[in-house]
Order: C-alpha cells, then sequence, then structure tokens
C-alpha cells in the first residue's frame, strides 16, 4: 500500500469540483477503483441532469498518466510511495 | 513579396525563426478553420493577419449577444443585421487584410462534406464547440494526411494539441473514444473565460504558423492550462499502434446516415436536424408554403419561425435548428413536417 496524490485536470475537475485528492493504494487498478467509488455518483447525476444517461466505464474517455508515463504503457502497475496519478478528460468547448 | 505586403508584414518578417522565406510560404497557404466560435474568431484574426493566403471559415451558426464576451471578431451590429458568423466573420477580416483571400461558408461541417471542405488545404484548425465534429475532423486529417491543431476550451481550463498525420499522436490515439452527446459540460453550463480562449487560440495560431513554414519547433506535447490558476502543463503523448483512425479505420467519417440528427452544444434545448439527400434549398419557397407559423422572417441565410410551440430556424444547406425540444424523434418529425415536406411538395 502506498500514499500517492491525484490531480483531475480541466473537464474532470469540472465534473468533481476538485483538483486533487491524496490516497493509498496497492496499484493502478485500485487507485482507480478508489476514485471512482467516490467520484462517479457525483458524476453520474451531473451526467443526468442533463438528461441523458451514461453507461459503462467513465474511465474510458480519459487520459491517465502515473508520473507523466502514460498507465497504458506500464507493465509494472504497482504503485510506490509519493506517485502522481494525473487524470485528464478532452476539453469539448471552444 | 510587393511593397505593401513587405511594409505590412515586416515585423513578422524580422522573427529569424519567420523571415523572408517564412512569410512567403504563409502567403502561399490556404487554411480551413472549422468552427467560428471565439477560438475560430481568434484564429482567424491572428492568421489574416499574419498574411495566410487563403481562409476558409466554415460556421453553421448566428451571431447572438452572448457571443460578444469572447468571439473576437462580432460586434452589435452584426446581430442587428442577423448575419450567420461566417458572413460576418468573412466582412470583418476582409478590411483587417484585403491582401488574404477570406472565403466564408455557412453549413454544418459532418461526413458528407468535411473532406470536401478540407481537400487541398495545407492545414485544418480546430475552432469548434463540440466533441463529436472534432473526432470526425480527426478522421479527415488523418485520411488526407493534413495536419490538424486541435483546441478546446470552457470555464477556466483549456487544451490543444498538435497532430501531424503518421508523425505524431492523433486525438484518438490520446482519447480513443468519444464521450456520448450530452454527457460532457458545454460552455453554456459550465461558462468560459474570454482570456482562456484568446489565450487557447493564440497557441494554435502560432502553431499554424509554425506548421505552414515547416519548423522544426512544433509541439509534440499535449498542452493544457488553466488561465484562472495560471498552471500550464505539457504532458508527454505517444502515437498508439492500435489507433483506428491512424491505421486507416475512419469511424466518424464513415457512420453515414440519410437523416443527421444532433443536440446543439451551447444552446439548451436544441436539436439540429439535416436530410444530407435534400442538398441546397429554397427556403424562400418554403417561407410561401407555410401555414398556421408565427413571427416568420426570412433572409438570403435563414428562415426562422415559429410552430407547435417550437422556434424553427432553417437553412438553404437543408438543415433545421428546432429549439426548445429535447426529443430528438420529434424533433425528426417536426423537420419532416416543416422542412421535408415542403421541398417535395410543388
Amino acid at each position: 500500500m502506498a500514499a500517492i496524490s491525484v490531480e483531475f485536470k480541466g473537464t474532470w475537475r469540472l465534473f468533481i469540483g476538485t483538483s486533487k485528492c491524496d490516497l493509498d493504494a496497492v496499484d493502478i487498478e485500485d487507485a482507480l477503483k478508489q476514485i471512482m467509488e467516490k467520484y462517479w455518483p457525483g458524476i453520474e447525476k451531473k451526467i443526468k441532469e442533463r438528461g441523458v444517461k451514461l453507461d459503462g466505464d467513465f474511465l474510458k474517455y480519459s487520459y491517465i498518466v502515473l508520473n507523466k508515463t502514460d498507465i497504458k504503457k506500464l507493465k509494472d502497475r504497482t504503485l510506490k510511495e509519493g506517485d502522481s496519478l494525473r487524470l485528464y478528460l478532452s476539453v469539448p468547448g471552444g | 513579396m510587393f511593397n505593401q505586403a513587405r511594409n505590412r508584414y515586416s515585423r513578422q518578417v524580422a522573427f529569424p525563426a519567420i523571415g523572408d522565406v517564412g512569410q512567403g510560404k504563409l502567403c502561399r497557404s490556404r487554411v480551413v478553420i472549422i468552427g467560428c466560435g471565439a477560438l475560430g474568431c481568434n484564429i482567424a484574426n491572428l492568421l489574416v493577419r499574419a498574411g495566410v493566403g487563403k481562409i476558409s471559415i466554415i460556421d453553421r451558426d448566428f451571431v447572438e449577444y452572448h457571443n460578444l464576451q469572447r468571439q473576437a471578431l462580432f460586434d452589435e451590429d452584426d446581430i442587428k443585421r442577423q448575419l450567420p458568423k461566417a458572413v460576418a466573420a468573412r466582412q470583418h477580416l476582409r478590411r483587417i487584410n484585403s491582401l488574404v483571400e477570406v472565403e466564408g461558408i455557412v453549413a454544418d461541417v459532418n461526413f458528407s462534406n468535411a473532406e470536401r471542405f478540407c481537400s487541398g488545404a495545407d492545414l485544418i484548425m480546430d475552432g469548434l464547440d463540440n466533441l463529436e465534429t472534432r473526432y470526425l475532423i480527426n478522421d479527415v486529417s488523418a485520411k488526407l494526411l493534413i495536419p490538424y491543431i486541435y483546441g478546446g476550451a470552457i470555464s477556466s481550463h483549456g487544451m490543444t494539441m498538435t497532430i501531424i498525420p503518421g508523425k505524431s499522436p492523433c486525438l484518438r490515439c490520446v482519447f480513443p473514444d468519444l464521450p456520448p452527446p450530452m454527457t460532457m459540460p458545454t460552455c453554456e453550463t459550465d461558462g468560459v473565460l474570454g482570456t482562456l480562449t484568446a489565450t487557447i487560440s493564440a497557441i494554435q495560431a502560432t502553431e499554424a504558423i509554425k506548421v505552414l513554414i515547416g519548423s522544426g519547433e512544433i509541439n509534440r506535447d499535449l498542452f493544457t492550462l488553466d488561465i484562472w490558476d495560471m498552471t500550464f502543463e505539457r504532458v508527454p503523448v505517444a502515437r498508439n499502434p492500435n489507433c483506428p483512425a491512424c491505421n486507416g479505420r475512419y469511424d466518424f467519417l464513415e457512420k453515414k446516415v440519410d437523416l443527421i440528427k444532433s443536440s446543439l452544444c451551447g444552446q439548451n434545448r436544441a436539436i439540429q436536424v439535416m436530410d444530407t439527400k435534400l442538398g441546397k434549398i429554397d427556403i424562400a419557397k418554403i417561407a410561401k408554403k407555410l401555414k398556421d407559423v408565427h413571427n416568420l422572417i426570412c433572409n438570403e441565410h435563414m428562415l426562422r419561425f415559429e410552430a407547435d410551440g417550437l422556434k424553427i430556424t432553417v437553412f438553404p444547406d437543408g438543415r433545421a435548428i428546432i429549439g426548445n425540444i429535447l426529443d430528438e424523434s420529434l424533433a425528426e418529425k417536426v423537420y419532416v413536417k416543416y422542412v421535408r415536406n415542403n421541398v417535395k411538395s410543388r
């Protein structure tokens, strides 16, 4: 179990209303599971308020990096003390 | 370069990375700007002043008061004259630099026309307000091998990425899946700062100049910023070997349907409907056929009226925006009743 920091960037922050949190997690999957347990109800509520429903995994729309490396490229998923996880969504407006 | 151009662009030419050679390349370039909202306005303004040879601006909307806070090419007179953004933008840009050929196209960019609009361009600029069309343009960029500069802005958050097909990651390499319509925040729901759109568009326009002159200093990262917090970040990104668009599968370009229905970003409870088989339509003729409608306005750019408790705007390219509605199937019925049936009836 490692203490890590999580940063929510741009559109993520608009959904959850905060830019960062700290958590203790074993690996990337554990961290993402905790993030969704904590924040998905609020995200889902916001989406429902727009009159639509989103089924499936919200994380698949995100670009997620661990210490500046795309998590899709990481074979070792174990987290270390002080790691930094960042979540980005594409920015829709303009 | 002629004397007028030499004088006009002298401060830019004096910048060593551009110089006479770079300016000459800019003057011979053709850029397509998709969308003329806040990003599109600023990009067009900067590139016209920089002397890009030909600029095509494509947008489907009209100028409205809530645009003026950040859409720097427009003014109150454009609203009074009920001008489409593409037409108003062209008029303003021509007064800024008559050496640049500016084309304003009033149209909805979709699978049926996106390739045609972008074909032959040296660069595609993102001035859009929705992700659906961005994924479509990403497909066009990948298919036609035309560089595309993505930019997005909402609230105080902005993002931009320079996409060189075959060389740098595309939008789908980084964000493979498009979120379903209406799930993401919009500038209407979460606001947007004019200072943010000015900053993101300035970065996009700078990248555009670099791409057009063949600079080796193009941004290869995903650039994000928060203009309120003053946080800027370059996030490393890489090409995805499994990216559909980079492997010749253009999901958004090939998603062909006869009737396109889309909920409009920033226009609460409005749905756009378009029958791609209709082609150009005569809106004046439709206006004459309408019965039991109210507040009818018809000019060369649009036909607007109210009927069945709905505000309906019809455009010569065959599309209609149905206001005060959430149900897409109901919007389709309204479209068929007031537009398609009146086009087809004698």
